[in-house]
């Protein structure tokens, strides 16, 4: 007996993915190298060594590929951790990731310039090098967060606090650095770095990510998304029915975190997504995880493809930076679906 | 099938203090106990004792016979329901998905269509299958009562611990309640219940403990424990306890 | 009420007196009412934010804070007259700073008078201690610190004085702020000297380029602009190209005159004849190289080898001198035979020995690569 409510949720998760999806041809073929419309098929579907080849592959559809996955990873995360620690503002940032990964990079370059010269020796130069101290420095991150969690019996609000407490130490670091040892060059390299920019990843870095994601984090999420549902009533329940909130809670931030560092170490910081899709996926489909996951994941995509697509047509050609464009398309999408949510009984 | 729990010398300290001194108790399947004392006497920690949900420092919850640390936390999940005095009302789940999560002990990875069965029954017995789409925190009091009562009914379990489910509903639903309560009584269902009226203990149960201070002050039947002499040792109130109507007042109006 | 200590009229006329009491305080405290400049001013000047400065008469003691103010003490020749240097000229290294890379060993022998570096205050207290006559300030630090009240902290006298906007060679600042310097610093015939000498550059280039019957198409990429930037960050327009009359592909997509930020897609669509590549930057297009070589690959400059290494030049404010280099460098690849008497190299000692006394290509060189063609460094990986 197929409720109509279900069914409803069904359809409004397969539309969403549907329209996601053909996303990919229509920003692929958009942007500010023209060509007709059977050329940029022909390249789509028969690529071959012409400018119009890489042009569609390697600078479109390489860079919306990469806003499916990281925006399914940043709001599959998002919607863990809200539901994990009953805290509807939580997400893997409030972790203080972009802090720990700023402060890798600024090591890392560090590391690689001696601080003062900078040399020119691109054969020391490994472009994986600064996106490898970011990931480290992100893990730590949150190894030390858990840590001091644990402590405290690794409850909400224990992991919260240390979190906060944690991403103002590492704040405070990161400037230190900025003020003592980084001259104007690098400390602009540092920004420039966790500026979001999905145009940044390379083929086999998107591999590894849509990879691991696929292994870990996508299933991770879904496979817990009943677990969320009991956390939600609270930690004396899901105790009740045989679950240890705690371990959940640990294994979730583990997992949101490994995804959301690699992602971040290689395209910079993005922020808003992990926030806003949990949020408008809820106005959608309702609070239980069954769907809520799943529609978070492709609602994160959706908004970062949108984004990221809008942002380099819009005044081509120059191109918005996606994190920019995230604000821009996310906030108006929430004040819609709150409104329209107001009227059917979704309350906010 | 006989099915007992048995609650050994329990001791339980929160932070060095006794929460729970000694408690022993024993229940057989088809009967009512309730747990009745003062605010802080230890009723909630005791069911969480039972259930599993706390450890004591000293003494042993038997289930049928075994030791609650011999099985599992699933197997446990499976067999008590627990019925919370509060809940968490975040992230608009609806009251289906809600009760869902009672059948977690089920589940391995998505729900089967047992489970979606045993979730339509459960509202059902409690009359809340009209709210089955509604969101948690839309309801009233005593719907979202009910509702918590479904879901430790979905468990199918053979011990059904309840915190206070009176608390939040008007008459009418106390006797819906009571209805609920007597009709798994009949099932073979253990059923403890932490309860503060004691109006509705009385009618209710087929044993009383009675907790004063984390220790019992006594137990049996109601019209033993819930003598006027009892009420006012451990309540420091003067009862007016009207047998006939099994009613249990203060005696000052 | 009367009788019982302060009525409230009573109270509060107090708090008024009080709190005016406080107020005229610290006006007078922070010198809100100026008092007159100690010593005698014969000379006065308006520097560039329209303050009018009496100069004392003879500057001995000068210390220079902020992008690009203490290079144009140095490009005056009043190394000599300085008594300290800030942090950042130390902690950062010279390489990259022309007038750094000639006085350097000099700066690390002065005090430290303050921390250096675009956005910081300065430090009065430290300049103080250096008993300075004149203390050259740049115009950006007066967006966060005012000048006349650095000037009572400081006990000197302060000028504020800059050439333009960074990464711009604005001639008619440029010659303002070296008219006023030299004013200020005694200095008049040097800065005369060194103006004639950038009027007869310009003016060179100029002739060399004017008449020139096709125009190739010119792509500057990773042009420094706070800090590294990637290979589609460029100047419009790009100073050294606009000394030869020659437009980059980006300018007629920007309306901006300063750093320009565009998609990748669009320089494929343009694709220039020439690519410079500003060495500043190297590192970050080669690492983005090596990652996707296929994109740069489409581009015919890449595919023919004709990209080509630029100085950078926009390092705590424009150095003028290797700008100007720049220009000759650039004018040889795009238009040999109206430069076939130069060498570049050559050419960018005498533009240092003129404006520092010394011959510094071969420094810069070593430290970024120098004027020369980078193909083999960007080699399709085959």
């Amino acid at each position: 007996m197929m409720r109509y409510s279900t069914r409803k949720k069904q359809l409004i998760l397969i539309s969403l993915a549907l329209f996601t999806f053909l996303l990919i041809p229509v920003s692929a073929s958009l942007g500010w190298y023209k060509a007709s419309l059977l050329d940029i098929l022909r390249s789509l579907f028969m690529p071959d060594n012409s400018q119009l080849s890489t042009v569609i592959w390697d600078l479109r559809l390489r860079r919306v590929l990469a806003a499916i996955v990281i925006g399914a990873i940043l709001g599959g995360s998002g919607a863990a951790i809200q539901a994990s620690m009953r805290n509807p503002l939580a997400s893997p940032f409030t972790f203080g990731l972009s802090s720990a990964a700023s402060l890798g990079v600024a090591v890392a370059l560090l590391a690689l310039h001696g601080g003062a010269v900078q040399r020119f020796q691109i054969h020391v130069y490994n472009p994986f090098i600064v996106s490898f101290f970011a990931f480290i420095f992100s893990l730590i991150q949150v190894f030390i967060i858990l840590l001091l969690a644990y402590k405290a019996g690794l409850s909400a609000g224990a992991l919260v606090l240390s979190s906060i407490a944690i991403s103002f130490a590492y704040q405070a670091i990161l400037y230190l650095l900025q003020y003592l040892y980084l001259n104007e060059i690098l400390v602009s390299t540092v920004i420039f770095w966790t500026f979001g920019d999905l145009g940044r990843i390379a083929w086999p870095e998107l591999c590894l990510v849509a990879f691991s994601s696929l292994i870990i984090v996508f299933p991770y999420f879904i496979y817990r998304s009943l677990d969320y549902d009991l956390i939600l009533g609270g930690d004396e329940l899901a105790k009740s029915s045989g679950i240890r909130p705690e371990r959940v809670r640990l294994e979730t931030t583990i997992v949101a975190a490994f995804g959301t560092a690699l992602a971040t170490s290689f395209v910079g910081v993005i922020g808003f997504i992990c926030l806003i899709a949990p949020h408008a996926a809820r106005l959608l489909v309702g609070g239980g995880h069954r769907y809520l996951m799943p529609t978070s994941m492709i609602m994160g995509s959706l908004i970062l493809t949108l984004s990221d697509t809008i942002g380099r047509v819009i005044i081509a050609p120059t191109i918005i930076p996606v994190g920019i464009m995230t604000s821009l398309v996310g906030v108006p999408l929430l004040v819609y679906l709150l409104v329209r949510g107001g009227k059917h009984g979704y309350r906010g | 099938m006989v099915i007992e729990v048995e609650v050994k010398g329990v001791k339980v300290y929160y932070k060095s203090i006794k929460a729970l001194d000694g408690v022993t108790l024993s229940v057989k399947n088809g009967e009512i106990l309730s747990i009745v004392g003062p605010n802080g006497a230890g009723k909630s920690t005791l069911l969480k004792v039972i259930n599993g949900v706390l450890r004591p420092k000293i003494g042993t919850v038997y289930i049928d016979q075994k030791s609650l640390s011999d099985i599992s936390p699933r197997e446990i999940a499976k067999r008590i329901g627990l019925v919370p005095q509060k809940i968490q009302l975040t992230g608009m789940l609806t009251v289906y998905d809600f009760v869902m999560t009672g059948r977690r002990p089920y589940i391995d990875f998505t729900p089967s269509k047992r489970d979606e069965e045993k979730v339509y029954e459960a509202l059902e017995t409690v009359g809340a299958i009209n709210l089955a789409d509604r969101s948690l925190e839309e309801l009233s009091g005593g719907e979202l009562q009910r509702v918590i009562i479904a879901r430790a009914l979905a468990v199918e379990p053979e011990v059904l611990l309840l915190d206070e489910p009176t608390n939040s509903l008007d008459l009418k639903y106390q006797v819906e309640i009571q209805k609920i309560v007597k009709s798994l009584r009949s099932k073979g269902l253990i059923i403890i219940m932490a309860i503060h009226d004691l109006t509705y203990a009385y009618r209710i149960s087929d044993k009383i403990l009675m907790l004063s201070n984390g220790r019992v002050f006594a137990a049996g039947k109601p019209e033993e424990v819930l003598t006027p002499k009892n009420i006012l040792a451990v309540y420091g109130v003067k009862p007016l306890i009207i047998t006939e109507y099994k009613i249990v007042a203060p005696a000052e109006t | 009420m009367n009788g019982e200590g302060l009525t409230k009229i009573q109270a509060a006329l107090l708090m008024f007196l009080v709190v005016a009491a406080a107020i005229a305080a610290s006006l007078i405290i922070t010198g809100y009412f100026k008092p007159q400049q100690d010593g005698v001013a014969s000379n006065y000047v308006v520097d560039v934010v329209g303050r009018r400065v009496g100069l004392p008469e003879n500057v001995s003691r000068v210390v220079a804070i902020g992008p690009g103010v203490l290079r144009l003490v140095c490009y005056l020749n009043a190394v000599d007259m300085l008594v300290g240097v800030e942090q950042s000229e130390v902690n950062w290294g010279f390489t990259g700073r022309d007038y750094a890379m000639a006085y350097g060993e000099l700066f690390s022998k002065l005090p430290v008078i303050g921390p250096g570096g675009p956005g910081k205050p300065p430090a009065p207290e430290l300049i103080l201690s250096v008993k300075p006559d004149l203390v050259v300030m740049s115009r950006t630090y007066c967006d966060f610190y005012d000048p006349d009240r650095l000037q009572s902290e400081t006990k000197s006298t302060v000028i504020v004085v800059d050439y333009g906007p960074a990464g711009q060679l604005d001639v008619v600042g440029i010659k303002n702020a070296l008219r006023l310097l030299g004013e200020a610093l005694n200095r008049r015939e040097r800065a005369e000297e060194l103006i004639s000498f950038i009027e007869r550059v310009y003016d060179d280039l100029n002739q060399r380029t004017k008449n020139v019957a096709s125009r190739p198409k010119v792509y500057v990429g990773a042009v420094s602009y706070k800090g590294a930037q990637p290979f589609t960050t460029t100047q419009t327009p790009f100073p050294p190209l606009a000394l030869l009359n020659t437009p980059s592909i980006a300018d007629k997509y920007s309306n901006v005159t300063g750093a320009f930020f565009w998609d990748f897609e669009a320089i494929i669509a343009e694709d220039p004849d020439f690519i410079f590549i500003d060495e500043g930057n190297l590192a970050t297009v080669k690492q983005d190289f090596d990652k996707d070589p296929n994109k740069y690959m489409q581009l015919r400059a890449f595919k023919e080898g004709k990209i080509y290494g630029t100085l950078p030049y926009n390092y705590y404010h424009t150095n003028i001198a290797v700008a100007i280099a720049n220009a000759y460098y650039i004018g040889k690849v795009l238009y040999p035979d109206k430069f076939s008497d130069v060498d570049p190299k050559a050419k960018a000692d005498e533009i240092f020995s003129v404006f520092l006394g010394k011959p510094l290509y071969q420094e810069y060189a070593e430290a970024y690569g120098g004027f020369k063609c980078l193909s083999e460094i960007f080699e399709a990986p085959r």
